[in-house]
């Protein structure tokens, strides 16, 4: 297969005019959804579904895509500028990018984001492009005895994401698990911590959560702080990153990449894992880890590349095989039957400007996005240097509509402020939500994982060791708790004596 | 008297670890426990619940004898409103609907603020604000939330 | 101005002294009309509520709203439409969990039939018997043999407690004497890798989830669940065809209004999404997803709703599932 014939037939589909209008309108509303904080992109695209049924499948693909990438984007935004985190992503996108925003660096964080996205859509572009085929099957080489030990490795990872005591990352992760429980098992229907309320029969949503831990509690912390006519942000110094800033983001923005693409591939909760994963990694092996949590502008690069890449590698096992990695794919799925086409290994030989029209569409999409982002940045700026007085009622409206959009139900709100509230007593007492809401995320899938792979395997745990995939997994999973562990005994003694 | 402790803020993290861990726990044993082979819905909770305290006494152990941070005052009054004008948006916005709902979310939370003060810009800013949700959310997004809620949907027949 | 907003003071006035419900019916639709979808975005009947809800608006002269209500198994969004005022204003639309719910929960507030005004059977969406390849049974007898000749690989999918999937598989069971491990999944996309790797056997799912992975042949479809063929797959026999006399399960849905609203009202839904089911266009882009149009009376959709619960509650109790 020539990949520059497949190339052209791609460009020649992606670059008619109607299908850059659909793209555009699918980047636009993407990032627009993604800056308003709760909006969910599977709502969206869901609305917009009937709509697109008039529309030729390509055109109808690409501009859902867009809606998809577009919203991954303009999260960042809002996680940056105002600690905001309206999805998974973006949660780590907070943790240095909000802190750069604060020094006056939101334009060089804004700018960073988005240029690692851009790289990140450029490489998985030309992946897609050369190896859709062999990288779609790797997709079904995880089972759920692969998945678990994913995510162990994974959870173990989040320990590292905490800026302060190990102790307490431990504690908020399996505080997070446990709150990941609530709702109804998947394996036996069985009620659990529902409290006979109807809304928490299907779980905590994780954005009430982010919301009120990060969105109410932020504010409060910032009232508590004197003078709110002062600007959140310092004089801002620059809307572009330096020369000293490129030579930092350049490793870290590769190494996110290559992470992502990979955890991308597996449908069953690998892009989840990849904004975290990049940054734990960036922590362990960069030069400049004392920074990470007060503004290190790795702790953008690396997470935001490998969210894109993550996004959209999410798409092969999707247009190979027919398998959806998330809500808003399994819409497009729907989008694509309605219109007659079916998704799986047929849809590259049988539509081939269906397939590379997508693909090279959303590198001309994460172009837009670039054009469209860079000049919006000075815009953004000015919009958060008003004063703090007058910005947060503001927010706390966004943060209210969007988390009652989620399911179009009041409780959402109310629950979110409870978690503004807990959120607030647990940051008072040096616990951090971070590795919490990772735990949240990760609990769920690792029972069920865990309980399907002893299903499968008739009981029997050694399924965990006897895949090689799994036993590798595990085994690094171990050496990491190790390496995390072994230093901070001494350390954490050490911090706590240094006080005062 | 004032019990005298070296790192207090370890010691009530602890404490609500404890507290959490054990409540989950007590809850889990509604829930069939199965074996570790065949793992019934109580079994994944008690295994999280039974190592959450533990870690729960390690941090309170920790808090006793080390010397650790104290915590910092708690801003009651900005707490108070900003989690009051919240729930009041949530009470309000099916009944009362948007319009009221902003109103109130706006006011009892900007009242959070030393800096607030009730005057035509502000009321320019609410109302520009409330137009803004108006527009994108309800028109635009379609996001199902009443401009007038049940309370005042007598008036819309008035509405020109 | 003035006058016109007096006149619409002394409408409102003259309407709350006459009889309220006459004057409606009459009047009816005078203002927007909420159809209630108790599921997220994106699957079946927020499919077709949105295409019919679009239609609907155009025939009502009023706007149709399309809400998502979902959460509790679509539980929260059915309570609504049962608690909404009695007035045509609030419609819904529900699925196949509707007539199985009773079953599994405890507390159920809403009562399938007696909360509710049956308005029109909307649709049915058949079930596949999908099994991975690497089995040699190519017709359901060989599947039935090849899964009593190997107990320890008869790993069956499932989407769930009380899914339409989990029922169909107990009813498989129950008719067939094959004994099965049901592992269970959150929806046909969590279920599909496992399918097409071999790790699961196999998995009893909708047409509209499963055909595209039919047609490319990573999953063998040996038999359709309904009584009839379906127009999606005319090739594939029925479970009955094959044998397994009486087997016929199903996800259907339709729209319902709560319990007392008007007769006339309920007549003029009918009529209207009647006529909208018979368009070609909504049939054929129903039809490509999977979704079999149906339509009638709204007596013929409570008969359906009343033998639905016999059968599913037959299959409940036999197979010893417990409401939680």
């Amino acid at each position: 297969m020539d990949i520059l014939t497949n190339l052209a037939i791609g460009f020649s589909t992606a670059l008619s005019l109607t299908n850059l209008a659909y793209c555009f309108v699918g980047v636009f509303l993407g990032t627009a959804v993604g800056v308003l904080p709760g909006l969910g992109v599977p709502a969206t695209v869901a609305m917009l579904l009937p709509a697109t049924f008039a529309l030729p499948p390509v055109s109808a693909l690409i501009m859902l895509a867009g809606i998809f990438y577009g919203a991954q984007y303009g999260g960042s935004t809002t996680s940056i500028l105002v600690n905001l985190p309206g999805e998974t992503s973006s949660v780590i996108t907070a943790l240095d990018g909000h802190q750069m925003a604060r020094q006056g660096k939101a334009g060089r964080a804004l700018a960073t984001a988005a240029i690692a996205s851009f790289f990140a859509g450029t490489v998985c572009t030309l992946l897609m492009a050369m190896f859709a085929p062999p990288l779609g099957a790797m997709a079904l080489e995880f089972g759920p005895a692969e998945y678990f030990s994913l995510m162990v490795l994974g959870l173990v990872a989040s320990i590292v994401l905490a800026s302060g005591s190990i102790l307490h990352a431990l504690g908020m992760v399996v505080i997070g698990l446990l709150l990941g429980l609530v709702g109804t098992d998947v394996n036996s229907g069985a009620q659990r911590y529902s409290l006979g309320i109807a809304e928490l029969t299907d779980g905590i949503n994780f954005v009430v959560i982010a919301m009120g831990m990060f969105g109410l509690g932020e504010i409060v912390a910032n009232l508590e702080t004197a003078d709110t006519r002062e600007l959140m942000i310092k004089k801002v110094s620059g809307l572009w990153p330096t020369r000293e800033d490129w030579r930092r983001i350049r490793a870290p923005i590769l190494r996110g990449t290559l992470l992502g693409s990979v955890l991308g591939l597996l449908p069953g909760g690998g892009a989840a894992l990849a904004s975290f994963g990049a940054y734990a990694l960036e922590k362990k092996v960069s030069r400049n880890r004392a920074e990470f949590g007060h503004g290190a502008i790795e702790g953008v690069a690396a997470p935001e590349a490998a969210n894109n890449a993550g996004a959209q590698m999410s798409f092969v096992p999707m247009l190979t095989l027919g398998i959806p990695s998330n809500p808003v794919m399994a819409l497009m799925i729907g989008a694509m039957v309605i219109q007659g086409i079916q998704p799986g290994p047929g849809v590259m030989t049988e539509q081939p400007t269906l397939f590379w029209g997508v693909v090279v569409s959303m590198w001309i999409g994460n172009l837009m996005l670039l054009v469209l982002n860079l000049p919006l940045i000075g815009l953004w700026v000015k919009m958060i240097s008003v004063p703090y007085h007058l910005l947060y009622p503001t927010i706390l409206v966004f943060c209210a509509i969007g988390v009652f959009s989620l399911s179009n139900t009041t409780f959402d709100v109310q629950l979110m402020v409870l978690f503004g509230l807990v959120g607030y007593v647990l940051k008072k007492l040096g616990c951090e939500p971070a590795p919490m809401l990772l735990g949240f995320i990760l609990g769920p899938m690792m029972e069920e994982y865990l309980r399907r792979a002893l299903l499968l395997s008739m009981g029997d745990p050694t399924t965990l060791i006897t895949s090689p995939i799994s036993a590798v997994m595990l085994a690094l999973a171990a050496i990491l708790l190790v390496l995390v562990l072994l230093p901070s005994f001494g350390s954490t003694r050490r911090e706590a004596f240094q006080d005062e | 008297m004032r019990l005298h402790v070296a790192g207090p803020k370890d010691v009530w993290a602890g404490l609500i670890y404890i507290a959490f861990g054990g409540l989950m726990f007590w809850g889990a044993l509604g829930y069939r426990l199965g074996t570790a082979g065949r793992m019934g819905p109580g079994y994944f909770p008690r295994v999280l619940a039974v190592i959450l305290v533990a870690i729960g006494v390690v941090a309170l152990v920790r808090g006793l004898i080390v010397r650790g941070e104290r915590i910092d005052g708690i801003a009651w009054k900005p707490l108070a409103l900003i989690l009051a004008s919240s729930v009041l948006f949530g009470l309000l916005l099916e009944r009362a609907g948007l319009v009221v709902a902003l109103v109130a979310l706006v006011l009892v939370s900007a009242s959070a603020s030393k800096e607030f003060r009730f005057d035509p810009k502000a009321v320019a800013g609410l109302v520009a604000l409330i137009g803004f949700c108006v527009a994108a959310f309800v028109k635009g997004l379609g996001v199902p939330m009443p401009i007038l809620g049940t309370w005042l949907e007598p008036l819309a027949v008035l509405a020109p | 101005m003035c006058l016109s907003t007096l006149a619409k003071i002394a409408a409102v006035a003259a309407c709350m002294a006459l009889a309220p419900v006459a004057a409606a019916a009459q009047t009816y639709p005078s203002k927007p009309i909420k159809l209630i979808v108790p599921a997220p975005p994106g699957g079946a009947i927020d499919i077709l509520a949105r295409l019919v809800g679009e239609r609907l608006a155009v025939s009502m002269g009023q706007p149709v709203i399309v809400e998502n209500k979902p959460g509790a198994s679509n539980n929260l969004g059915t309570d609504l439409i049962a608690k909404s005022a009695p007035d045509g204003y609030t419609i819904g639309i529900v699925g196949g969990s509707h007539n199985i719910a009773k079953f599994l929960f405890k507390d159920l507030p809403w009562d399938p039939e007696k909360s509710f005004e049956p308005i029109v059977y909307t649709h049915v969406v058949p079930l596949v018997f999908g099994v991975y390849p690497g089995i040699p049974a190519k017709t359901l007898p060989e599947l039935v043999a090849w899964l009593k000749a190997n107990p320890d690989k008869a790993k069956v999918a499932t989407s769930g407690r009380g899914s339409a999937q989990e029922m169909a598989a107990e009813m498989f069971q129950m008719t067939s004497g094959a004994k099965l491990v049901m592992v269970p999944y959150k929806g046909s996309s969590q279920a599909h890798p496992d399918l097409l790797a071999g790790r699961t056997a196999l998995y009893i799912d909708t047409i509209s989830a499963i055909k595209g992975h039919v047609k490319s042949g990573a999953v063998r479809a040996v038999a359709v669940s309904t009584a009839k063929r379906s127009a999606a797959l005319p090739d594939v026999p029925t479970a009955a065809e094959q044998g397994l006399t009486g087997y016929d399960a199903n996800t259907n849905g339709g729209i319902l209004a709560p319990a007392g609203t008007p007769k006339p009202i309920i007549a003029r839904l009918n009529a209207e999404i009647n006529a909208i089911l018979k368009m070609p266009d909504i049939a054929a882009k129903l039809e490509g997803a999977g979704i079999e149009v149906q339509g009638g009376s709204p007596e013929d959709y409570a008969a359906l709703i009343k033998s639905d619960l016999v059968k599913w509650g037959k299959v409940v109790k036999e197979a010893g599932i417990e409401p939680e």
